[in-house]
């Protein structure tokens, strides 16, 4: 199962923050044990007894106040200074050029490998064992890129491109959410990171760049001559059909993903005819109309995608 | 209603004729008790509000993928929980209770300025009614308590929600300038002779403290609504690319935002540092440290905001800076905890009602604080950044701090305002269901962030732990709920069948003790000797009273004018508003840009309308030395020379708009024409301002009302003529000059 812990990191950036997380967690629990036992103490030791008479009046005492101002300023220069070497550990200068340049939409991730050209959508693949330098860039609003077991966290702002390294130190999947609140389906953004060996990750990227297969005949070719007719285009590309718009998801090699609506369910069969016949009921307020498609409709359609490997 | 009308009659202590009316006399009410009332039954009703807001958010999160609420609907219910809990409930109880008890903690008859008071209160309502009418217009808000540009911008908030979210904050804002403005004249100007501010007990204190933060945070957050709102609806973009910045409302929003945190948060440690040392029979334990760290929190707390961006992308220099003003906090609130637990060690230990919330509040503050310092350290606020750890961390400080220190003081001083106390038994139930309640709901959380959970997700997946762990939160959510029916319970059977409270039910030290329950219309018939911070505890103990704080007989020699006092606390909280102003100008402005630019306005024109306003400080100068050498003449001639300069200063101002719009330059040409009318603009409207202030001074002149003495208003109205010339010589900088020379 997939899993978005902090607890559990998997690439030396987010161990580094691990880590600092450990030591200051061992030392705020110190700190709660120190000054809550104190006051357990005080509620145990110090009662009031039917019949008492007004304790010692003791006002103060500045010795004590020093001691007590001094010792959270030594706990607050280590922490400080534990910050700054971790800050420099998980979040290391940027290069000129990134890897990959991951742009927020509302709401999906546009994922553009600026170097090879493969442009994807809410599934980002890297080679294990490599950092990757990311690009964070906003379409419309802010978001957050959040994949807790490999990275820090980073918001996607617009016109301010931020960066971020990713890596991975085994294969696996991992899964990465939208953390800052970007309007109605914030909840279904959504992606998963795909880590895979440099021969697997190379062999990606070389399917990613092909273009998409035209199917001949049958089902599969009324559902490509329906993309095309209908306002589909305005917001899709398919490599290799004239669709070449950005609004939405690259569908290109859409059925080799795994997720679909980021992440709101998983991309099968079923599934995509249920999106097809209406997204809003899967996903309310997604950017894409419910367009009314017959079933025979939504048939050829999902029959075209699903060659879309 | 007859009982009703007995009930508020005791709280409010009406007289035979106002019984008559007792509805009117409450809405016409301007004395402080009443409206310390008034300010908490508000908060009451709005706290039904963002309850039943917040059990709505448990329940949709209760499972997994549920389909309770629309997304559009949840997303409006945690915007508007967040809004009504922050703004018209923690602030409005915590004044209205601060309304109540200062006045009378410093031997007062009543604020320094009793109509202002009910003004600044009249503002909540309608602050309320304002963001609930959002409802009826189309739909609440639903872009979170701090709506983040450009999501709260017109093209992806198209509906008008977020207007009346901004418009209802401007409304509730000024409100709370009002009000706090009104504490520091009544703290410094209507002290009893002897109370001298080292004698001041630390409630009094803290909420003096706390006043000069609201006044210098409150109206950036003004200024940052204004250009929101200008955005919204003159089609501009301070917030929108290309051009304006989302990080720059961030900057704004959270250089108001951290401090306001500390704004609900000192008066709840002003709470704790009451009642502790009650209920401890001992006095609180280094008062100095305490007053002081109070002290030192405010003002570190205006310099820490960029800690809620440090995954903005602002750099590790600047993340750094703010990691150590932030961690620099917890040193003097480190210093108040231990403080407060140190009072404790060696005393007697009462554990009633009052006292058991603050002891439970004082242990998840000890928790809030912890986390908090977490955030304060970058690196791991990269990770915790709006997780649910984060949500759980401010819940601990406006529940676990907030909440249970109001419910503290609500036991604790209600037998004064009511004369009856409150039932410790049902009291004890509702504490133990709302400790229970509360730790249930919020402790879980944190590891809910752990493992992944981002804030405002209207439903989520079925991932390891998730959905046990939120099923818990929602559980204790209904007990917390349980807890405040029970409160409500308490309050309504006690007020009408409880004991009563006679003058000092807890056997307590300040002056508030001293009086009867409820305190009399004008306070006090008579005050006992004030020469250290417990009055009550000398009277008690005549064998061994607290040692005199300063001399014996000292009369605060600090007591200055209560107008002066006001208009100079106005002064300082108008220059929060327009530095944002002035810094977005020369921020919006630092690169040239396609469109209006600064060297098409005419210099020399509005040179000499400036010095016609330069000029009118000297005049209003002579007019006070008119009033004071008791020369009415000559008085009435300068204030009307200031009027006729202030004048043609508005009207060289409206005739370069004029121009300006004839040759085609609107508010949204580019962002230095935005810029230049809102500063510009802003300006005028406060000329305008003093200008109404000064046509009713002469009015009042030329009626004879000049020869009563003293005649405080011209000074004061002097004051903030001065202070507008001032604004308008930076202006005049930094729009016409400033570019020139570059």
């Amino acid at each position: 199962m997939k899993s978005l812990t902090v607890l559990d990191p998997q690439s030396p950036e987010a161990r580094a923050i691990y880590h600092l997380a450990i030591v200051s967690g061992i030392i705020f629990g110190l700190i709660f044990i120190i000054v809550a036992g104190m006051i357990v103490f005080a509620l145990m030791r110090y009662r009031w007894r039917e019949g008492a008479a007004d304790p010692n009046q003791l006002a103060g005492s500045k010795t004590v106040e020093i001691v007590w101002t001094l010792i959270p300023c030594l706990i607050v220069v280590a922490l400080f200074l534990l910050t700054w070497q971790t800050m420099g550990a998980s979040d290391p200068p940027a290069p000129a050029t990134p890897d990959i340049v991951i742009t927020g939409h509302q709401w999906w991730w546009e994922a553009r490998y600026p170097k090879s050209g493969v442009v994807t959508a809410n599934e980002i693949h890297i080679p294990a064992g490599t950092p990757m330098a990311v690009q964070l860039e906003s379409a419309d609003v802010l978001h957050e890129f959040w994949v807790a077991q490999l990275t820090r966290k980073m918001a996607t702002v617009p016109d301010h491109p931020n960066h971020i390294w990713i890596q991975s130190d085994q294969p696996g999947t991992y899964l990465g959410v939208c953390s800052e609140f970007c309007g109605t389906q914030h909840a279904w953004m959504h992606f998963l990171v795909v880590a895979e060996t440099p021969e697997q990750f190379a062999a990606w990227e070389k399917a990613q760049l092909a273009p998409a297969k035209i199917p001949a005949s049958g089902s599969a070719a009324q559902g490509l001559a329906l993309f095309q007719e209908h306002s589909c285009m305005n917001c899709h590309a398919i490599n290799g059909t004239a669709a070449a718009a950005r609004i939405g998801p690259d569908l290109t090699h859409f059925a080799s993903r795994k997720i679909l609506g980021a992440g709101v369910v998983e991309n099968t069969p079923a599934n995509l005819r249920r999106w097809l016949t209406d997204p809003q009921q899967i996903k309310p307020g997604v950017k894409m109309p419910d367009y009314k498609f017959s079933e025979a409709q939504v048939s050829q359609l999902a029959d075209y995608f699903e060659t879309l490997q | 209603m007859n009982e009703i009308a007995t009930v508020l009659d005791r709280a409010g202590i009406l007289t035979p004729e106002q019984r008559e009316h007792w509805k009117m006399a409450w809405l016409s009410t301007v004395d402080h008790k009443r409206i310390g009332i008034l300010y908490m039954v508000t908060g009451l009703v709005f706290f039904v509000f963002g309850g039943i807001e917040a059990l709505l958010i448990r329940l949709q999160l209760a499972v997994p993928n549920n389909t309770l609420l629309h997304p559009d609907t949840y997303n409006m219910v945690f915007t508007m929980h967040g809004t009504t809990m922050i703004f018209l409930v923690a602030m409005p109880v915590l004044f209205g209770l601060a309304n109540y008890i200062v006045p009378l903690q410093i031997g007062a008859r009543d604020m320094a300025f009793p109509r202002l008071n009910a003004f600044s209160f009249w503002l909540v309502p309608f602050g309320g009614i304002l963001l609930h009418f959002s409802f009826l217009a189309g739909g609440a808000p639903a872009v979170g308590w701090f709506a983040y540009a450009p999501l709260s911008e017109t093209p992806y908030s198209s509906q008008p929600g977020v207007d009346y979210w901004a418009l209802s904050l401007l409304v509730l804002g000024i409100g709370s300038v009002g009000a706090n403005i009104n504490f520091i004249a009544t703290v410094l100007c209507s002290r009893a002779p002897h109370m001298t501010l080292r004698r001041l007990p630390l409630f009094s204190w803290m909420i003096f403290v706390n006043a000069f933060l609201v006044i210098l945070a409150l109206p950036v957050l003004n200024a940052g609504l204004v250009m929101l709102l200008i955005d919204r609806l003159l089609n501009t973009h301070f917030f929108l690319v290309p051009g304006g910045s989302a990080i720059m409302w961030q900057h704004i929003f959270w250089a108001f935002g951290h401090p306001e945190v500390y704004i609900v948060a000192i008066p709840a440690f002003a709470i704790l540092s009451e009642i502790i040392p009650v209920f401890s029979r001992k006095p609180i334990f280094g008062y100095e440290f305490v007053a002081g760290s109070t002290v030192a929190i405010a003002f570190l707390s205006l310099g820490v905001w960029a800690h809620h961006m440090f995954t903005t992308g602002l750099g590790h220099t600047v993340d750094l800076f703010f990691v150590a003003s932030s961690m620099l906090i917890a040193i003097p609130t480190g210093v108040k905890v231990l403080n407060w637990s140190a009072t404790m060690i060696g005393g007697r230990l009462r554990f009633d009602t009052p006292m058991l919330f603050c002891v439970a509040a004082l242990v998840q503050f000890l928790v809030a604080g912890l986390t908090g310092v977490s955030h304060a350290s970058a690196a791991l606020d990269w990770q915790t950044k709006n997780s649910y750890y984060l949500v759980a961390h401010f819940h601990f400080v406006f529940v676990g701090l907030i909440v249970f220190t109001i419910l503290g003081a609500l036991h604790y001083w209600i037998p004064k305002m009511s004369g009856r106390m409150l039932s410790e038994r049902l009291g004890k139930w509702s504490f133990w269901l709302m400790v229970v309640g509360f730790n249930m709901t919020f402790i879980i959380q944190h590891f809910l962030g752990l493992a992944g959970m981002p804030r405002r997700v209207y439903t989520y997946a079925d991932l390891p732990g998730w959905a046990w762990m939120n099923m818990v939160s929602t559980i204790g959510a209904f007990f917390m709920a349980a807890a405040s029916l029970l409160f409500v319970w308490n309050l309504i059977v006690s007020l009408l069948h409880g004991r009563k409270a006679g003058d000092n039910p807890w056997k307590a030290w300040t002056l508030e003790w001293a009086t009867t329950s409820p305190p009399p219309h004008e306070n006090f018939h008579n005050l006992p000797p004030i020469r250290s911070r417990r009055p009550l505890w000398d009277v008690a103990n005549p064998d061994r009273p607290d040692p005199v704080v300063g001399s014996r007989g000292d009369i605060d020699q600090f007591r200055p004018e209560r107008n002066k006092t006001s208009i100079v606390a106005f002064i300082i909280s108008e220059t929060g508003f327009f530095t944002v102003l002035i810094l977005a100008f020369l921020y919006y402005n630092a690169t040239p840009q396609p469109g209006p630019n600064p060297h098409e306005l005419d210099l020399f024109k509005t040179g000499l309308f400036s010095v016609c306003l330069f000029a009118s400080s000297f005049t209003i100068w002579r007019a006070e030395t008119g009033l004071r050498h008791n020369n009415q003449r000559r008085m009435i001639g300068w204030l009307s020379a200031t009027i006729v300069l202030g004048g043609i200063f508005i009207g060289g101002q409206g005739l370069e708009y004029w121009h300006l719009f004839k040759s085609g330059v609107g508010v949204n040409s580019n962002l230095f024409a935005t810029t230049f009318f809102t500063l510009t603009g802003f300006h005028g409207l406060h000329v305008c301002v003093g200008l109404i202030a000064l046509f009713v001074l002469l009015g009042l002149a030329l009626a004879g009302d000049s020869k009563k003495r003293p005649w405080p208003g011209l000074d004061a109205i002097g004051l903030y003529w001065h202070f507008v010339d001032v604004v308008w010589v930076v202006v005049l900088s930094v729009v016409y000059i400033l570019p020139r020379i570059r």
